[in-house]
């Protein structure tokens, strides 16, 4: 399973500091699995990117959606309404899925939210391994 | 007075999301709201405190409520076994996302009880409005009439 984790706070706050409306995008694939981007991962993020931006006088509208593949074209399909509705897009999918969006929906900007770490095993809730890094040169076995 | 500063002087408000055996039977509702005592709470059942999940309290944050207290069961007598503890986990993970993002984590807390009367249940409430009062207001309730 692709494993990512949220970058820090602070990156992703910079980062929507000169928009004023964007779309915050979850994929319920791996990174739902992994707790870092599915759709309570979005419904987390929202208000909390709001709440932050706030605190420093922004006033941002931020929209969420999450779709059931963010690696997939006729999944990513569904958002071009949404998205041309906004300024910016920031993804917490893996990365697949942000360049998935960025390639349909170029020129809009699209920001990563999610650092894309490696292809792990769950050991136990809340534990995961990295069992596999995409080398393309395959000794495993 | 500046709009900020007379929010700062309102009674914090407090919304509290309780385990239906938080309450005492005689007293079960699903939702009240009162102000008494320097508080406005705000209070919500639920089957369980497991059942409150992370985007709830923020929304609830976000939508100006200057602190949330979650009222779960003893460890040992939660009926759903682990359901108070996964609350427990929840709020101290909130606690840390709140710091990361400049906020006070005393927006935020959980106590443990088992059939209160609704006048305990305010108490409970009064206690994080005292820990929050000293904040002022919620930055996010600041403005909003504007």
């Amino acid at each position: 399973m692709i494993f990512a984790e949220w970058k820090p706070l602070d990156e992703l706050i910079e980062k929507l500091k000169p928009y004023k409306k964007v779309l915050l995008v979850g994929c319920a694939t791996c990174v739902a699995e992994c707790a870092a981007g599915g759709e309570k991962e979005v419904e987390t993020l929202a208000p909390l990117l709001r709440m932050a931006l706030k605190k420093q006088g922004r006033e941002i509208e931020i929209l969420t959606a999450t779709l059931e593949k963010q690696c997939e074209w006729e999944f990513v399909e569904a958002l071009a309404e949404k998205v041309a509705a906004v300024e910016a897009v920031m993804s917490i999918a893996c990365g697949i899925g942000v360049q998935a969006l960025a390639e349909r929906f170029d020129p809009k900007p699209v920001y990563p939210g999610v650092n894309t770490s490696a292809l792990t095993i769950r050991e136990e809730a809340g534990l995961w391994s990295a069992r596999c890094a995409a080398c393309g040169d395959c000794v495993l076995g | 007075m500046s709009n900020a500063a007379q929010q700062v002087e309102q009674d914090p408000e407090v919304v509290l999301l309780y385990c239906q055996h938080g309450i005492c039977d005689e007293a079960k509702a699903s939702a009240w709201s009162q102000d008494a005592g320097g508080v406005s709470v705000r209070a919500v059942m639920m089957p369980c405190s497991s059942k409150i999940e992370v985007p709830y309290i923020l929304k609830i944050l976000e939508s100006g409520a200057d602190a949330v207290e979650i009222v779960a069961c003893p460890e040992k007598s939660c009926r759903l076994l682990t359901g108070s503890l996964r609350a427990e986990k929840r709020v101290a993970y909130i606690r840390d996302l709140l710091k990361k993002i400049g906020y006070c984590p005393e927006r935020v807390g959980i106590s443990r009880k088992l059939a209160q009367k609704p006048d305990e249940l305010i108490e409970i409430a009064g206690k994080r409005a005292d820990a929050v009062r000293p904040l002022g207001a919620n930055p996010m309730k600041i403005g909003e009439n504007k």
